[in-house]
């Protein structure tokens, strides 16, 4: 029973697959080796399933627009940037956009959270999408290898945002600077909007989320279902650091001026914005 | 003429790899590490110790520790030069917070809920704790899943078992090492005098726990909560399951280890690719030749003379 139900849904979400975001999906420079895996557990074939709903979600249902994507260079680079959504509904959009707005096209590497690993179905899918456990040792790999890394350095503070606090910037985690500084890899300010009134959200409820092994639970009337907002992404220009990774006061100095581009790039979105829907 | 000697429970399975270190010189296998002796060791001239646990050990291991850190003061006695230990890369534990590519540096999992686990790690910290402090050196092997054999960290076991556990939801990467190629792994660490402390030893590639089963046409059962385990409780009670629920962490997260410090020691490279490793087809009809016993068995006397 369960296999016949999985070959189904996989079949629909092949069929979803458009045969453009077939070609961009096998265009991407990947080791996989003979099964199809990467060293990471990444796989073309789920790629293309989740991105042929993705890339429906992307232009029908959210209507993306992506702003100076051009600003992201070659070779390895941080993606740093605002979260929102609940349920990381912002990076797959941002990783669907990379695929189908980048030429050549790009997959980003996102730095996802410890519990994402602890729950079924989410365990599976994160790293067949290309996605990691968000340690600074599988971020070291990733960018030793020049891929792209995705990084919200809000953490599951920002992630988990309450309609009350939509669009304020928590304060940014600092590993991901000390990264750059030692691999001397430039970092791409974003910003995501439409995330925030996407899955609104009134409580954390993180009592009750950390019996679960859980960083918060949300309260939301749709519940994980996303409203149709309209989302747009921008990308800064790159942001190149120089310095000593174990200079505290240098690395927060550092991590202040992302912040603030960050916050320029969400107050230019949300001017330019006309409509939530 | 100096002497291997293979010892630990898992040596009576490990009959290929005596073919193997062969090459080296003479091989004496022993299953019964308690019963070693400085004298017996003096008395075949033991130059190398191979030690294997039990291999496949999820469930119902006993406690090794014990014979072990024995047989470890016997070999700094008797002037053994060298106690090789075939760990395996579970001493690191299976956890959603884990890295990918955990180096040797790894802190053991000490807490681990499995008691073979625990076991193990036992072992391995005895090893550990005489790396530069005694007179044989000893190097600790931690490979990753061995297919091919029973031998070290073998997959075999849980891939042959009649009721075969997977997590509903889960399906982590497994790393995949031929027994062939851990055969080699221990001949290059007999035939490099100076190499000391612990290596991770890794083979061709990673792919889907599920792959592996599906390649090998295994039929999984997945477990759904509390019921599932349960259920895989009662089929470790009537010997159909070698998957303890003390061990259902294994089966839901990922466990990679980087094995470049021992390829970049030894020059080891794994030669078995994937493909067959993973499908079961890895052996030539050579090396299945191999499962020959070339030596004296642990069964015969200890007098009895050496056929290698």
């Amino acid at each position: 029973m369960y296999a016949g139900l999985t070959s189904k849904i996989v079949d629909r979400l092949e069929r979803l697959a458009t045969p453009d975001v077939r070609e961009r999906v096998a265009l991407l420079e990947k080791n996989t080796n003979e099964y199809g895996y990467d060293e990471f557990g990444f796989s073309r074939d789920w790629l293309r399933r989740v991105v042929g709903l993705s890339s429906w979600l992307y232009k029908n249902y959210f209507r993306v627009e992506t702003h100076g994507i051009e600003n992201i260079p070659p070779g390895r680079v941080i993606l740093a940037g605002n979260h929102s959504s609940q349920m990381a509904y912002d990076g797959l959009l941002i990783i669907t956009s990379l695929l189908l707005e980048c030429d050549p096209p790009r997959h980003p590497t996102g730095m996802a959270g410890h519990f994402f690993f602890n729950s079924g179905m989410y365990s599976q899918l994160m790293p067949r999408i290309g996605q990691v456990n968000g340690t600074k040792e599988n971020c070291q790999q990733v960018l030793a290898r020049d891929q792209l890394a995705l990084i919200f350095p809000e953490g599951d503070r920002g992630g988990g945002k309450t309609i009350f606090d939509r669009y304020k910037l928590m304060p940014f985690k600092h590993g991901f600077m000390r990264l750059a500084l030692d691999s001397n890899t430039p970092i791409v300010p974003f910003a995501f909007i439409g995330g925030e009134e996407m899955v609104p959200s009134f409580s954390r409820m993180e009592s009750l989320a950390k019996r679960a092994g859980m960083p918060y639970f949300n309260l939301s009337p749709t519940g994980v279902l996303p409203l149709p907002t309209k989302c747009s992404i921008y990308f800064g220009k790159p942001l190149a650091f120089s310095g000593a990774s174990s200079d505290a006061a240098q690395v927060g100095a550092h991590v202040a001026v992302v912040e603030d581009r960050v916050r320029e790039l969400i107050a230019t979105g949300l001017a330019r914005r006309t409509s939530i829907f | 003429m100096t002497t291997t000697l293979i010892a630990g429970p898992g040596a009576k399975r490990a009959d290929g790899l005596l073919l193997h270190l062969t090459k080296l010189g003479p091989t004496w296998l022993h299953e019964d590490p308690l019963s070693l002796t400085v004298d017996r060791l003096r008395e075949r001239s033991v130059s190398a110790v191979v030690y294997l646990p039990d291999p496949g050990h999820w469930h119902g291991m006993r406690s090794e520790a014990h014979a072990f850190k024995g047989l470890l003061d016997a070999c700094n006695e008797a002037g053994v030069a060298k106690l090789v230990l075939l760990s395996c890369h579970r001493v690191y534990g299976a956890s959603s917070q884990h890295s990918l590519f955990l180096p040797e540096t790894t802190a053991w999992s000490t807490n681990d809920p499995c008691p073979a686990v625990r076991d193990l790690v036992a072992i391995d910290q005895a090893a550990m704790g005489r790396v530069h402090n005694g007179a044989v050196r000893v190097v600790v092997l931690r490979p990753v899943y061995v297919l091919g054999g029973a031998l070290g960290s073998s997959l075999e076991p849980y891939l042959s078992a009649k009721f075969v556990p997977a997590v509903f939801g889960f399906d982590p990467m497994v790393q995949l090492v031929s027994a062939l190629d851990l055969q080699r792994a221990i001949e290059l660490v007999l035939s490099h005098p100076e190499l000391e402390g612990a290596y991770n030893v890794t083979g061709a590639g990673s792919v889907p726990l599920s792959v592996v089963a599906r390649e090998r046409g295994v039929k999984r059962t997945r477990l759904v909560g509390r019921l599932g385990l349960m259920l895989n409780e009662w089929a470790v009670r009537a010997g159909h399951s070698r998957m303890p629920n003390t061990a259902l962490s294994f089966l839901t997260h990922v466990l990679s280890v980087d094995g470049s410090r021992f390829a970049a020691a030894t020059g080891y490279r794994p030669r078995v690719p994937l493909v067959p490793l993973v499908s079961g087809t890895e052996c030539t009809q050579e090396e299945k030749g191999a499962s020959v016993r070339p030596v004296a068995s642990a069964k015969e006397p200890a007098h009895a003379p050496q056929r290698a």
